[in-house]
């Protein structure tokens, strides 16, 4: 049960991702809602989930955008990164998965600078920087009310209902 | 403590992590170059995923424009008699550039010159999604090989040139804007016929620069408001396409760093239809 909602939690937030969020941003900033739904199903289900969850919500989005790896190598590692460094702690601490969101998101733009710094693209480091904690900051603040929700639906007697057993952990 | 509590835990997991995503740098290496693809899962999300988006940006385009009906009908009476005022400004434009059509074939026919102009034909697609990352400026749109798109393929509006075919399905086409700050365009300045490379730009300053105009020879004499086009030197993108007009000029006796900042002639942010050229013969 709990991968069904999770994968209809994905399915609206890859179709925003794709087609409405470049409206609503401003010079390139703009809220990733992939990245933040993959930060919280990592906390709550597990660093395994964030990092697979990711790898095919990126493959889709690679898919959509024509360029293998790009997407799918982001979303990975928010998942792995958030997952892991959040892995055993307390549910009710805010400040811990706050911080690992800010950082994973600011990570993962590491990869896409040194390919533009490589092809010589025309970006300067005043924007780059930019870019990175505005865009960090923007998915860092959506991923507390988020998470919040999240963990709600996930303490629902019926959708924490596991599904199968895989690794010693209940999916 | 827990960190590495966690590590040791999961160790053939992390290593599978870490291969894959090992694998995932590779891939986008090689993708970005152009070596690898995945056509077939390209063409299969596609198929599912590219008419869902285009509902969702057509009821998106529909709210907005709905929104943005804030006009009078004292407003667009005066829109029409302006328009109508243009359209017959046009109409005389247009009358006199035949007559000088003509005038040029004649001329062309005395020397024995051959006409080059390639049939062009065009095929209009919708956007239906735009890369939401901010460091690339692509968008998708709904036309693909089987309606003949070709990679490389120059793609325009109404306002002017918007980029080209970077990537194509069956059944969709990525476009790589001319704001992409890996794209570069030989432009031309129309007034003084000035060559120069155009390329999209990132950098944060109170213009809102997206284009700049480099490569411009020492004794050009450029002014503001001065209209780029296409010089069909790259080879991609035939000659005379509006690329934008010069905002301002960064340029001062004996300074190395010349360049221009453009005004694109496209509304990046409010982009909804293209046309796509899909038979040119080169510029």
């Amino acid at each position: 049960m709990r991968i069904v909602v999770d994968v209809l939690l994905f399915l609206p937030a890859l179709l925003f991702q794709t087609t409405l969020s470049a409206h609503f941003s401003v010079r390139g900033v703009g809220l990733d809602l992939v990245a933040v739904l993959v930060a919280s199903l990592s906390i709550v289900q597990g660093w395994i989930w964030g990092a697979v969850g990711g790898l095919l919500c990126g493959i889709v989005m690679d898919c959509v955008f024509g360029v293998a790896g790009y997407w799918s190598l982001q979303y990975m590692l928010i998942g792995l990164a958030v997952g892991l460094a959040n892995d055993g702690a307390r549910r009710e601490r805010w400040v811990l998965p706050a911080l690992t969101v800010f950082g994973a998101c600011a990570l993962r733009e590491l990869p896409v600078m040194v390919y533009l710094y490589f092809v010589s693209a025309q970006v300067s480091w005043g924007y780059a920087l930019l870019k990175v904690l505005a865009g960090s900051a923007v998915c860092t603040a959506v991923f507390l009310p988020v998470h919040w929700l999240i963990q709600r639906l996930h303490r629902w007697d019926v959708i924490s209902a596991p599904s199968f057993h895989f690794h010693g952990r209940k999916w | 403590m827990r960190f590495t509590q966690g590590l040791a835990r999961h160790k053939i997991a992390l290593l599978a992590c870490g291969a894959v995503l090992c694998l995932l740098v590779a891939l986008f290496g090689l993708s970005v170059t152009g070596i690898f693809k995945l056509p077939f899962l390209e063409n299969a999300v596609s198929f599912v995923i590219t008419p869902v988006q285009g509902w969702i940006s057509d009821a998106y385009i529909s709210i907005r424009s709905n929104a943005e009906k804030k006009s009078t009908i004292a407003e667009l009476n005066e829109q029409i008699s302006m328009l109508t005022e243009r359209n017959r400004q046009l109409e005389a434009t247009v009358s006199q550039m035949s007559e000088l059509q003509k005038e040029n074939e004649r001329m062309r026919g005395l020397l024995g010159v051959t006409e080059v102009t390639p049939d062009v034909q065009y095929i209009a697609a919708s956007v239906v999604a735009k890369e939401p990352g901010g460091w690339f400026a692509t968008f998708t749109v709904d036309r693909g090989e089987k309606d003949g798109v070709r990679k490389d393929a120059p793609v325009l509006n109404d306002q002017g040139l918007v980029g080209r075919v970077m990537n194509v399905t069956e059944h969709t086409a990525t476009i790589l804007s001319i704001i992409d700050s890996r794209a570069a365009v030989a432009g031309m300045v129309e007034r003084t016929r000035d060559n120069g490379v155009c390329h999209g730009s990132l950098y944060v300053n109170s213009s809102d620069e997206m284009m700049r105009m480099n490569y411009l020879p020492t004794g050009s004499e450029l002014n503001t408001g001065d209209r780029v086009i296409t010089s069909g030197l790259d080879g991609i993108y035939p000659k005379g396409l509006f690329i934008g007009t010069v905002r301002s000029i960064s340029r001062q006796e004996g300074e190395d760093d010349r360049y221009v900042v453009l005004t694109t002639a496209v509304d990046f942010a409010h982009i909804e239809d293209v046309l796509i050229m899909i038979t040119q013969e080169g510029p």
